[in-house]
């Protein structure tokens, strides 16, 4: 029924040739350039090789900044640690421990207005086995800050304070040359906690503040 | 994102083909430049969803289609049944052969002209382009069976056409 040996199929086959329309040189050339204007205007586009290639240099370029920002960030950060360690132990060696020596917040918090661009928090942790000392000036990364004194029996604890500049963390545990440090930020200011207080019992405190 | 160098290298190839459809269903050089145009950006938009070996049957496709959206827009063009359009007498007597070999183009020309476009369509796909049914099936969006009985009537059709026409020019 569909034979291309059909008469029809051998007649239409046989003058093919005359029958086809063919495009003009003109058309087929217009059809090209109006394909191009039309991608032109639909924008440049990669070829998939091309994206491949370039979605890994983005990468490379990334991996790049995100190093740099992490080295940067960590190596800031042991600067920071190296500053509390060095400010704890020479509040401890000259008996600079306080400025203000007082077991009262409502003495030593007032004590920083006008000397620090922010008002540190001070809790009075007597009952918790806590007791305040007092507070002092110091200056920590590349900045005046509040050191606010706690003991706890024999052991002497600095809380570091200042505004932070990015959002809320959890407290984390470092350890440097015998001290046990916490560090986190809260409510927008940034807290670096220290003692030779084993790790336990700091923690403790931390979770009292 | 799509290349456009692909695309120009892979649509360009079937051009001609495609440009002889949309000129025979048209009817006019004009016409089948402004569908070959349309063609051109609805398959580019949509290029990088098209396996490379379907590209072909892929752009008939497009350019039947938008052939007939312009035959409806410009034409008033409504889509004849076969049924409606396909009245095959009953064969003409022998020597056929003979006879339709002494038509001349001109005559084949206009007796393909007079077809419906689904006949038109059909003969072009299958003895011009030398598409398989299955080919034909996913150009025409119809069942493949549909696809051999459409070719034998379009043939039929044709054949009486040219029939018809010899004996009018006989006369």
């Amino acid at each position: 029924m569909t034979s291309d040996n059909n008469e029809v199929s051998k007649l239409l086959k046989k003058n093919k040739e005359n029958l086809y329309f063919s495009m003009s040189a003109k058309t087929r050339s217009g059809l090209l350039d109006f394909i191009g204007r039309h991608q032109a205007k639909d924008g440049f586009r990669f070829s998939s090789y091309q994206l491949v290639a370039a979605s890994f240099l983005c990468g490379l370029v990334a991996a790049t900044i995100w190093f740099n920002f992490f080295s940067n960030k960590i190596s800031n950060e042991n600067l920071v640690i190296q500053e509390i360690v060095s400010g704890h132990v020479r509040s401890m060696m000259v008996a600079h421990f306080s400025d203000v020596a007082s077991t009262d917040q409502h003495t030593v918090k007032p004590w920083f207005e006008g000397k620090l661009d922010f008002s540190p928090s001070v809790k009075d942790l007597t009952k918790e086995g806590f007791p305040l000392v007092g507070g002092r000036l110091d200056y920590i990364n590349s900045r005046p800050v509040a050191a606010l004194n706690y003991r706890h029996n024999q052991h002497l604890i600095n809380i570091f304070e200042w505004p932070a500049t990015i959002g809320d963390t959890t407290p984390q545990l470092t350890s440097q040359r015998g001290f046990q440090l916490y560090h986190y930020i809260k409510s927008g200011m940034e807290y670096w906690i220290i003692s030779d207080l084993n790790a336990a019992e700091l923690q403790r405190f931390v979770n009292l503040l | 994102m799509r290349d456009s160098s692909h695309f120009e290298t892979k649509i360009a190839a079937h051009l001609p083909a495609a440009y002889n459809l949309a000129r025979w269903l048209t009817r006019s050089d004009v016409d089948a430049e402004d569908v070959m145009q349309e063609s051109l950006v609805k398959a580019f938009r949509f290029f990088d969803q098209v396996q490379s070996p379907e590209i072909k049957t892929w752009f008939f496709q497009i350019v039947r289609n938008t052939s007939y959206s312009w035959l409806k827009k410009n034409r008033n063009f409504t889509e004849l049944t076969e049924d409606a359009t396909d009245h095959v007498e009953d064969g003409a007597a022998s020597p056929e052969e003979n006879l339709l070999n002494s038509c001349t183009v001109v005559e084949i020309q206009n007796a393909i002209a007079s077809l419906a476009p689904e006949h038109k369509e059909i003969l072009i796909l299958r003895e011009f382009e030398e598409l398989s049914y299955s080919e034909i099936s996913r150009v025409m969006e119809i069942p493949e069976g549909t696809v051999m009985s459409r070719i034998s009537r379009a043939r039929e059709k044709l054949k009486c056409c040219l029939l018809e026409s010899r004996k009018r020019g006989r006369k």
